[in-house]
C-alpha cells in the first residue's frame, strides 16, 4: 500500500465532499447555526421565566375565623410582607380562587392547647401544581416561620424568660454551587445530547456517500478498475470520514464555546464569573472524536455494504435512534458514571461529557472510555475493510423480492426477512402475553409460553410454509457417541458460562431483587425436583431448540453457516428479554447451533441444551453435595481457577467431537424445499 | 495481449442455488486485434469482462493480460488496461480535468504528463469548451467523451469494453466506435462485449460467441460464415445457439 496513493485518493474525497451541499449543510452549517440559536431561545425563556417568577405578587385571602389579637397581628404583618397581596373583599373569594385570580387561601383557626394557651392553626389552600400557587404557599410559610418567632419570643417575655432560650439551632443557607456549576448543570443535561446526535450525522452523511453514493453514481466499478489497490482506496475514504468527523466534532464544540461566552456576556449572568473553561472542550474533544470515527465506520460498513443511498440511510436510521436515546441518558437524574457504564458506547461518553462540565471528572472513567471506545474503533475499521474486500457486498445484485413470498410467488418461511419479521411479532406476544402469564404464576406461566409462544407458532409456521417438518428442523438421529459427548461438554462449558455471567455481574451487578427471581424460579422448594426439572430444563430444551436450532438456523442459513449460528444465537438471547443474562445465554445459543451443524442433528443441541439447564438447577439445589464444592466455591461464586479445568476439558472434548463430526459444509449448503 | 485459459465463475441466487455465470471459457485477443464477445443479456459477458479487469476473482482458471496473472498480479493487470462501461460512471460534483488528474494519478502517471495528455485528449475529441465545468451540467455525449479519455489517460496496451454504445444515442455511438477503430490504428489489443451484432459486423474482427457462459463459437466473421453458410450474423448466431441447445438436450436425454 502507497501511502502518497492513499492521500490521492483522500485529496479527491474531501474535494468531493465539500462540493456536497448535504455534507457542508450538516458537519459544518448545521453546528455553526444549531448553538447560537439554541442559546438564545434557552436564555430568553430562562431569563423570562425567572424574572416572572420573582417580580411577581401572589394575592391571597384571609379567613380570619379568629379575629383577636394575635389574628389581627398576623394579618398586620402579612399586609406588610413584600410580595404578598391580601385580597380585601370577601365575597367570591372561592371563586376567584378556582379562577387562580387568587393564589391561596388562608384560614386562621384558634384552638385551645391548655388552659393557658391557645394556639393559632393557619390552612394553606392551595394548588402544587399551579407554579403561581406554590409561589403563594412558600412566600407565606416563609412569612409564617418569621411571624412564629416573633409571637414566642412574646410569650416567653410574659413569663420572664429569655428570648435566647430557644435559639438552640441556626440554620445557614450557603449554598457552594457556583454560577458555572448551575448553569453547566442545565447545559450538561442538554448539550451531550445535541453534541452527539449532531457529530454522529455530520460523519454519518459522509460515510454514506463514500461508497454507498459510489455505488448509485455507478462510479465505484471505474475506481475499482483502476491501478488503486482496494486497501488504498478504503484507507483514502476512512481518512476522509474521519477528517469529516474531526471538523464535524471541532466545530460543534466552537460553535458551543462561542455561543456559549457571547451569551453570558449579553445576559445579566456576567455578573459571576462563568465560562467554559478551553480545557474542558479539549477533554470533551478527546472522547468525542473515537466515538464519532466508531460511528463513522460502523455507517461507512454499512455504506458498503448497501446497494444505494436510500437502502444505507434505511439502514443508519436505527442506530441513529439508538444513538439518541443512549446519549440522552445524561439527562437522566439516576444516571452517574460508573465503570460498567463506560465500557458502553455513546453512553460513557454521554455521561463523560456532563461529569468534565460539572468539573468532576474522574480520571479512570476517562481513560476506560477513551480505550473501550478505541478497541470498538479498530474492530469496526477491520470490518469495514473486510468487508470493502467482499466482491459479494460490492456488486450485490441480487434483486429485492417480497418479503414472505419466493421467486415463484409461493409462501417461504425460510425467507431471512421473514423469519425477522417473525421473530420481532414472537418478542411482541412475549411482552404482552409471556410477561403478564408469568408474574400471574410463573410454573403454569412458564409452560404456557413454551408451548404456545414457542413450540407451537414454530410448527405452525413450518407447516404453513409446506415444508417437512423433519427436515426443516433437522429432525434426524445421530451417532450414539455423540449423545455422550455432549453430556460430557455440558459440565465444562456450564463452568464457563458461569464465570462469563460472574464476569459480567462484577461490571454490571445484578440488582438483588433480579437474583431473588431467578432462584425462585430454579429452587425446587414446594414444587419436587422433577417437576422443575421439566419447567426449566427439559420444556425450554425442546421448545426452544425447535424455534431457534431447528428453524431459525435454516431460515438464516447463509454461505457463511456461522452467520446464521450468530444471528439464530442472538435472537435467542434477545427472546430472553433479559439483559443481564443477554452475553451468557448469546453464547450458550452459539454453542448449541455448532453443535446442530456439526451433527446435522436438533437432538444434539436439545440434549446439551436440557443438560446446561439442569446443570444449573442441580448447583443451585444440591451443589453442596457436589463433591469438593466447598474448595470450588468461594463467596458464592465458582472460584477463578475452575476456570482452566474446564476450558481444558472443553478444549479435548471438543476435538475428539470434531473428529467425530467430520464436514459441516454441506448443512451450509443443503437448502430445505417445498415438500 | 489478452490469453483466457478456462476461466469459470459461478453465482449464489437468493435461494442459494449455485450457477455458472462464466464456464470453462477460453479465447486469446492479439495485438492491434478487435474482439468481440457477443451474447445475450444475462449471457455471462459482464462477469467476464468483470474477471479481466480483477474486480471480480474467477473461481478457476486464469488470464493473462500482457503476460500478467489476473489472478496473481491484478494490480499490475488493471495497470495495463482500460475499462469502460454503462456502470463507469464520472463524479458528478468535480470536473473533467479534476476527475482526469485523479486517475492519472491512481495510475501513478507523473503530474506533466497528466497535464499533456489531457490536453492532447480535449483536442481530439473536442472537450476544451467544458473541460471546468462540473460533470454534472453536461450532457450524455460530453460525459462519454470524459469516459473516454478516463480509460487511456494512462496509455494502456489493452482496452477493455463493456456495451460501450448501450443506451446511447446514435452520434454518441459513433464517436465510441470511431474511437475503438482508432485504439486500434494505435496498435492496441481491444475486447469489447455486446449484444448487437451490427456493431460486430462492423468493426469487430473475431467473434467470441457467448451463451449461457460458455463458449458456443469462435473466429473471424469469414469462418463463422463459412462455417454455418448463413451471411447474416443474426443467422449465425441463431444458429449457433440451436445446435448448443440440442447438444444440451441430447447429453441430458442420455443422462436420463
Amino acid at each position: 500500500m502507497s501511502f502518497s496513493k492513499v492521500l490521492v485518493v483522500f485529496r479527491k474525497e474531501m474535494l468531493d465532499l465539500l462540493r456536497d451541499k448535504r455534507t457542508i449543510f450538516s458537519s459544518i452549517v448545521l453546528p455553526i447555526i444549531l448553538y447560537p440559536i439554541l442559546m438564545i431561545g434557552f436564555n430568553s425563556l430562562m431569563s423570562r421565566q425567572t424574572i416572572k417568577l420573582e417580580e411577581q405578587e401572589v394575592i391571597v385571602y384571609v379567613l380570619d375565623n379568629v379575629e383577636n389579637e394575635n389574628s389581627y397581628f398576623f394579618l398586620e404583618n402579612l399586609r406588610e410582607t413584600k410580595g404578598i397581596q391580601i385580597y380585601q373583599q370577601t365575597e367570591a373569594y372561592q371563586m376567584l380562587f378556582d379562577e387562580k385570580i387568587l393564589q391561596a387561601i388562608i384560614t386562621l383557626d384558634e384552638e385551645p392547647l391548655d388552659n393557658e394557651y391557645e394556639q393559632l392553626k393557619v390552612t394553606i389552600t392551595y394548588s402544587a401544581v399551579d407554579e403561581k400557587s406554590e409561589l403563594a404557599y412558600n412566600q407565606t410559610t416563609k412569612f409564617i416561620r418569621g411571624l412564629r418567632e416573633q409571637l414566642v419570643g412574646k410569650r416567653l417575655q410574659a413569663i420572664n424568660i429569655s428570648e435566647n432560650v430557644l435559639k438552640v439551632i441556626e440554620v445557614v443557607d450557603d449554598d457552594i454551587a457556583t454560577g458555572e456549576q448551575t448553569l453547566g448543570l442545565i447545559l450538561s443535561k442538554i448539550l451531550p445530547y445535541f453534541l452527539i446526535i449532531i457529530s454522529i450525522s455530520g460523519a454519518a452523511t459522509a460515510a454514506v456517500d463514500l461508497v454507498a453514493g459510489e455505488k448509485e453514481r455507478k462510479t465505484l466499478e471505474t475506481i475499482l478498475v483502476s491501478a488503486a489497490k482496494r486497501n488504498e482506496l478504503v484507507f483514502g475514504k476512512f481518512l476522509s470520514v474521519i477528517t469529516i468527523s474531526i471538523v464535524t466534532v471541532v466545530l460543534n464544540l466552537l460553535s458551543i464555546f462561542f455561543s456559549f461566552r457571547h451569551i453570558m456576556s449579553q445576559a445579566a449572568l456576567d455578573t459571576v464569573p462563568i465560562s467554559i473553561p478551553i480545557g474542558n472542550i479539549l477533554l470533551i474533544m478527546s472522547i468525542m472524536l473515537p466515538m464519532i470515527i466508531l460511528f463513522g465506520s460502523v455507517i461507512f460498513s454499512l455504506s458498503t455494504y448497501s446497494r444505494n443511498m436510500k437502502e444505507c440511510y434505511s439502514y443508519t436510521q436505527p442506530i441513529m435512534i439508538v444513538a439518541m436515546l443512549l446519549s440522552l441518558i445524561a439527562a437522566l437524574p439516576a444516571f452517574e458514571t460508573t465503570f460498567g457504564l463506560t465500557l458502553i458506547p455513546v453512553i460513557n461518553v454521554s455521561l463523560l461529557t456532563k461529569d468534565i462540565m460539572l468539573g468532576d471528572l474522574n480520571i479512570y472513567h476517562y481513560l476506560a472510555t477513551l480505550l473501550s471506545t478505541c478497541i470498538l474503533v479498530a474492530i469496526a475499521i477491520f470490518i469495514s475493510i473486510r468487508l470493502f474486500n467482499k466482491e459479494g457486498v460490492l456488486f450485490r445484485t441480487v434483486e429485492e423480492g417480497s418479503i414472505v413470498k419466493d421467486k415463484k410467488g409461493r409462501f417461504n418461511p425460510l425467507n431471512p426477512s421473514f423469519a425477522f419479521l417473525f421473530f420481532l411479532f414472537i418478542v411482541l406476544l412475549f411482552y404482552y402475553l409471556a410477561i403478564s402469564w408469568q408474574t400471574e404464576n410463573l410454573e403454569v406461566g412458564l409452560i404456557k409460553t413454551l408451548l404456545l409462544l414457542v413450540l407451537l407458532p414454530t410448527i405452525l409456521v413450518i407447516k404453513f410454509g409446506k415444508l417437512s417438518l423433519k427436515e426443516t428442523l433437522s429432525i434426524r438421529w445421530t451417532n450414539p457417541l455423540n449423545y455422550l459427548l455432549v453430556l460430557l461438554i455440558s459440565a465444562p462449558f456450564f463452568v464457563i458460562v458461569t464465570h462469563i455471567a460472574q464476569l459480567i455481574n462484577f461490571i454490571y451487578p445484578f440488582p438483588e431483587s433480579y437474583l431473588e427471581m431467578f432462584q425462585n424460579m430454579v429452587l425446587f422448594e414446594g414444587k419436587g425436583a422433577w417437576y422443575t426439572f421439566f419447567i426449566v430444563a427439559l420444556l425450554p430444551g425442546i421448545a426452544e431448540e425447535v424455534m431457534f436450532r431447528g428453524y431459525f438456523i435454516q431460515a438464516f442459513k447463509s454461505k457463511n453457516i456461522w452467520i446464521s449460528i450468530v444471528v439464530s444465537a442472538v435472537l435467542f438471547s434477545l427472546l430472553h428479554l433479559d439483559i443481564f443474562r443477554f452475553i451468557p445465554v448469546a453464547l450458550l445459543g452459539i454453542w448449541l447451533g455448532y453443535l446442530l451443524v456439526k451433527t446435522k442433528s436438533i437432538f444434539a443441541p436439545m440434549l446439551a441444551h436440557i443438560a446446561h439447564n439442569g446443570l444449573a438447577l442441580v448447583v443451585s439445589n444440591i451443589g453442596d453435595k457436589i463433591p469438593f464444592f466447598e474448595l470450588m466455591v468461594k463467596d458464592d461464586n465458582l472460584a477463578w481457577w475452575t476456570i482452566l479445568p474446564a476450558l481444558a476439558l472443553a478444549y479435548v472434548l471438543v476435538i475428539l467431537f470434531n473428529k467425530l463430526n467430520k464436514g459441516s459444509e454441506e448443512f451450509a449448503t443443503e437448502r430445505v424445499v417445498e415438500r | 495481449m489478452i490469453q483466457v485459459e478456462k476461466l469459470t465463475k459461478t453465482f449464489k441466487n437468493k435461494k442459494g442455488e449455485a450457477f455458472k455465470a462464466v464456464d470453462n471459457f477460453s479465447f486469446t485477443a492479439k495485438k492491434g486485434e478487435i474482439v468481440s464477445l457477443l451474447g445475450v443479456n444475462g449471457a455471462g459477458k459482464t462477469t467476464m469482462l468483470r474477471m479481466l479487469s480483477t474486480i471480480l476473482k474467477p473461481d478457476s482458471g486464469d488470464a493473462y493480460l500482457n503476460g500478467y496473472s489476473i489472478r496473481r498480479e491484478p494490480g499490475k493487470v488493471r495497470s495495463v488496461i482500460g475499462f469502460l462501461s454503462g456502470d463507469t460512471g464520472l463524479y458528478g460534483r468535480l470536473t473533467p480535468r479534476e476527475i482526469l488528474t485523479y486517475f492519472g494519478r491512481l495510475y501513478d502517471v507523473p503530474d506533466p504528463v497528466i497535464k499533456e495528455r489531457i490536453a492532447e485528449m480535449a483536442e481530439l475529441l473536442d472537450m476544451n469548451e467544458f473541460l471546468d465545468r462540473k460533470v454534472d451540467v453536461l450532457s450524455t455525449g460530453m460525459k462519454q467523451k470524459v469516459s473516454i479519455s478516463r480509460s487511456i489517460i494512462h496509455d494502456p496496451p489493452i482496452m477493455i469494453f463493456d456495451e460501450p454504445t448501450s443506451g446511447l444515442d446514435i452520434l454518441t455511438a459513433r464517436t465510441i466506435v470511431s474511437f475503438i477503430n482508432k485504439c486500434k490504428e494505435d496498435g492496441k489489443c481491444i475486447l469489447f462485449s455486446t449484444h448487437v451484432m451490427r456493431e460486430t459486423e462492423r468493426i469487430a474482427d473475431k467473434v467470441e460467441m457467448i451463451h449461457k457462459g460458455a463458449a458456443v463459437a469462435s473466429g473471424s466473421l469469414e469462418e463463422l460464415r463459412l462455417d454455418t453458410g448463413f451471411t447474416d450474423l443474426d443467422d449465425i448466431f441463431v444458429h449457433y445457439v440451436n445446435k448448443e441447445n440440442i447438444l444440451n438436450e441430447e447429453i441430458r436425454e442420455n443422462e436420463f
